[in-house]
């Protein structure tokens, strides 16, 4: 799967995940910034998408410090996911 | 002791929503909690989209605060000073029990954040504050049913002896899908319709006070 298969596979999975009924997933910018201003994300959407990636795609994050680059964006958690999933 | 008035109510039941005992809004008894609750917001037209991270209870709790504040015009001074007085029978059960589900199994231990983060009625009344900036105090107790009488009494201790001018009260209490809430503004205005006593409270509960 190259990384806009996978933006787009994570677009349903956040919006599912974190109960974002009233967005589609074209209303989604991957390079949008997921919490502050871009998607509106909290503190407890962040810690979803820590469950999301662990449960989804075996990654679990070992330092929480990475977690500002990591879940900066769509597409930023697209690359580290194919950066770290073991085959 | 100074008289307390009841400026407005709304209930919401299984089949219908009720406003200062008039029915605004009808459900479709064969749908599930869940498809009715969005059903009334589409229908307010609300745009909070925190709606759908919610839980049952708090959604139910954050449409009767929507639909019981909508038409009176109170001032960010009146919520500064507002405090919140809820009741139920089922605290956060229905929540507390989902959240229960996905970690009684080791096969299958799936814990959501998002869930866990409701079981507690405080959240309930957090949804509330957050989104009308209430900054007094907040309680809710449990009842086995709705107690009209402890809820005047211990409300008059609140505005006599702790200095509170405004108040929002009911009892909101659901349990899959089983469910009813009915919430309050209670002020000294003396403009307002009906007096603050535990009859008026059962009636309008019962949404029969017009």
């Amino acid at each position: 799967m190259n990384t806009e298969e996978l933006i787009e596979q994570l677009k349903g999975e956040i919006i599912e995940q974190l109960n974002l009924e009233d967005i589609s997933k074209e209303e989604i910018n991957p390079d949008d910034e997921l919490f502050g201003a871009g998607l509106g994300l909290d503190s407890i959407d962040a810690l979803e998408l820590i469950v999301l990636l662990e449960r989804s795609y075996g990654i679990k994050i070992e330092d929480p410090k990475k977690g500002r680059d990591i879940f900066k964006s769509l597409r930023s958690m697209a690359e580290y996911i194919q950066e770290n999933q073991k085959d | 002791m100074n008289k307390k008035m009841i400026n407005s109510y709304v209930g919401i039941t299984k089949d219908a929503v009720f406003k200062d005992g008039n029915k605004v809004f009808s459900f479709n008894e064969s749908e599930l909690l869940n498809e009715n609750l969005r059903a009334l917001y589409k229908s307010e037209d609300l745009k909070y989209s925190k709606f759908y991270k919610m839980d049952h209870l708090s959604r139910l709790a954050y449409l009767s605060s929507e639909l019981l504040f909508k038409d009176l015009e109170l001032s960010s001074d009146t919520f500064n000073e507002m405090c919140i007085f809820l009741t139920n029978s089922t605290a956060s059960l229905d929540t507390d029990s989902a959240h229960q589900k996905s970690i009684s199994s080791n096969e299958n231990y799936q814990p959501s954040p998002s869930v866990f983060v409701y079981t507690l009625t405080n959240i309930m009344m957090g949804e509330i504050a957050i989104r009308y900036k209430i900054k007094g105090e907040n309680y809710c107790l449990i009842f086995n049913k709705f107690d009209a009488e402890f809820m005047h009494e211990y409300s008059d201790m609140l505005f006599e002896f702790y200095g509170v001018n405004h108040l929002l009260i009911g009892w909101v209490d659901v349990l899959k899908n089983d469910y009813k809430s009915f919430l309050a503004y209670v002020s000294k205005d003396m403009n307002a319709k009906w007096d603050f006593n535990s009859d008026n409270l059962i009636k309008s509960y019962k949404n029969e006070l017009r």
